[in-house]
């Protein structure tokens, strides 16, 4: 068992952790900025071309990562309780590729920029209220249904990406490729995203100890005294959003949104009233140090995020499991 | 407190497991109920704890039907031990026993914080002392055996502390010694004033500390009453469909 001082220390260190990641993504990158200029320039007293790549450049996209990776966290270990299912991730349930198949029927059809995150969000919203037409109940929502229905979607969405990218002229298949692998090269933070994070764990954070309940399953949960119903639409709702949120600003980013949960289960942290906020943090540390990792291996050639996230974070995956065998 | 039906029929796939069936649990009964393998026990105990909807026929907690009575307040009535455990969960003995006390949590610090509040943890570590489980309170729940996960179940539905306790197989999967602990805090509990309604599959060792038996037959038929009047040879000898060995038991 994790006492409570296991779980401060990893609340400490990722409190720690967190904003240590966002100065590295600043300083670091193509570009080294030196400390001293780093500092010049978050005042605005730098060289032109410096405080452009810390404010115009680094510091956006820093953000953008961090809440990304936040997003992803969370709805992994809400759908991970929801489902029951430890190999659940914010993807299992095809949101992210009805956002895909939006996203690439609206560029397939001209539309601008901004509409593009209309259609991208009208994609996920389809899938969102079939999930909701087959697999809710007035008891509560059918986990088999819900998990059921979401792989078939989630493949079927599959299919017409495919399908859109066979149909696709030549010149449009890197944009479409954009939607299909986690990439934040040109992401940009939306800032209405932050205040969107903080209410998302917020309120996740304010059925913590339903969903400690809801880990027994829903009977039990109901025997608990928990609203199943209620907790689960909830839940699921934050899930919805933030998994189209993170796909909105990076793309699909793999593994963040499995193996974040199940790393800080491994480090002892399990009751929701932590393991909402702290999975926010570290999936947000996560995907940040990750995506400057990948700005900077290779510089001035970006690898994809989501190589990074899974080449750091398997390894600890693998330390962690073997250590607690 | 008495959990009462009226009328309860429950019927699964077009067979009548109960037929309108009058019963009425009362504070101080520890009621066994028998019946062959899918003779509807499971099925009665999830309809009178609120989680199925009886197919005809009323269940009530003091006259309240159970399915009017909001969610955390029926759960601080009543509490059941489900027969199927699928829980994976990743904390400790103390912090799974512990979630018993959430009916009891009242605004949003104790929502957050309902393990820390001092009459809770008294409550979950006379549970824990009451089931011997003590030794067993820092372990991973995940790592215990099927026995000790067991009693681990049996402690959070204790600790729910309701005046009305349901068990679907308490004995299941516990050795010799833990099922007579188990049997002995039942039975101390309902002098204690609890109802109590277990299902059970050897009446040979459960029925010496009951007060009273409902035995499910075939076809919604039942009967019921203080074990002195329902349980004899030829009573147990029908309801299992063989010779059933060994003195009947009275309590």
């Amino acid at each position: 068992m994790a006492s409570f001082s296991t779980r401060a220390i990893v609340a400490a260190g990722l409190i720690v952790a967190a904003p240590l990641s966002i100065i590295a993504a600043t300083l670091f990158g193509s570009v080294v900025i030196e400390a001293d200029n780093w500092a010049a320039a978050l005042v605005g007293r730098a060289d032109a071309t410096t405080v452009e790549i810390v404010w115009r450049l680094r510091i956006p996209r820093a953000g953008a990562a961090f809440v990304t990776g936040a997003m992803l966290a969370l709805a992994g270990v809400l759908l991970q309780n929801l489902l029951r299912n430890p190999l659940a991730d914010p993807y299992v349930l095809g949101l992210s590729g009805g956002a895909s198949v939006g996203a690439m029927l609206g560029m397939l059809t001209g539309l601008s920029a901004w509409s593009l995150h209309l259609a991208a969000l009208a994609g996920a919203a389809v899938i969102a209220c079939a999930l909701v037409a087959f697999a809710a109940r007035a008891t509560g929502w059918d986990i088999h249904r819900v998990l059921l229905v979401g792989v078939g979607l989630a493949s079927a969405c599959g299919a017409l990406v495919s399908l859109l990218l066979t149909l696709a002229p030549t010149a449009q298949l890197p944009g479409l490729l954009y939607w299909l692998i986690g990439d934040l090269a040109g992401a940009t933070l939306h800032w209405s995203t932050i205040p969107a994070l903080f209410a998302a764990v917020f309120v996740a954070s304010a059925i913590a100890a339903d969903l400690d309940a809801l880990a027994l399953g829903p009977d039990q949960a109901r025997l608990l005294g928990v609203a199943v119903g209620r907790t689960q639409t909830i839940a699921f709702s934050i899930a919805a959003v933030a998994t189209v949120s993170a796909v909105l600003i990076g793309g699909a980013i793999g593994f963040v949104g499995l193996a974040v949960p199940h790393l800080l289960r491994l480090l002892g942290v399990h009751a929701h009233r932590w393991l909402v906020p702290l999975a926010a943090l570290a999936g947000g540390t996560l995907v940040t140090l990750a995506d400057t990792v990948a700005r900077s291996a290779a510089a001035p050639i970006e690898i994809p995020v989501g190589i990074a996230t899974a080449l750091l974070g398997v390894p600890v995956l693998l330390w962690l499991v073997a250590r607690t065998r | 407190m008495t959990l009462s039906t009226s009328d309860l029929t429950i019927q699964v796939t077009g067979r009548t497991l109960l037929e309108r069936a009058t019963l009425s649990f009362e504070s101080g009964q520890l009621w066994a109920v028998l019946g062959r393998n899918g003779a509807g026990k499971t099925l009665l105990l999830r309809t009178l704890a609120g989680l199925r909807k009886p197919d005809e026929g009323l269940v009530a907690i003091d006259g309240t039907p159970v399915a009017t009575i909001a969610a955390r307040a029926r759960a601080r009535r009543l509490a059941l031990l489900l027969q199927d455990d699928t829980a994976d969960y990743w904390g400790s003995v103390r912090e799974y026993v512990t979630l018993a006390r959430l009916p009891y949590r009242n605004g949003m610090r104790s929502h957050l914080a309902y393990t820390t509040n001092d009459s809770h943890t008294g409550t979950v570590e006379q549970v824990l002392s009451l089931l011997e489980l003590g030794g067993l309170a820092e372990r991973a729940f995940r790592t215990l055996s099927g026995g000790e996960r067991q009693r681990a179940r049996l402690a959070q539905v204790l600790a729910q502390d309701t005046p009305c306790i349901l068990l679907d197989e308490p004995l299941n999967h516990l050795d010799l010694a833990h099922q007579a602990l188990t049997l002995r805090v039942l039975s101390r509990l309902a002098r204690a004033g609890r109802t109590i309604v277990c299902t059970v599959h050897d009446p040979l060792r459960a029925l010496p500390h009951c007060s009273h038996a409902l035995l499910m037959y075939d076809s919604g038929h039942f009967q019921q009453g203080p074990i002195a009047q329902v349980v004899t040879r030829k009573s147990l000898d029908t309801l299992y469909g063989c010779a059933v060995e060994g003195p009947i038991p009275k309590p």
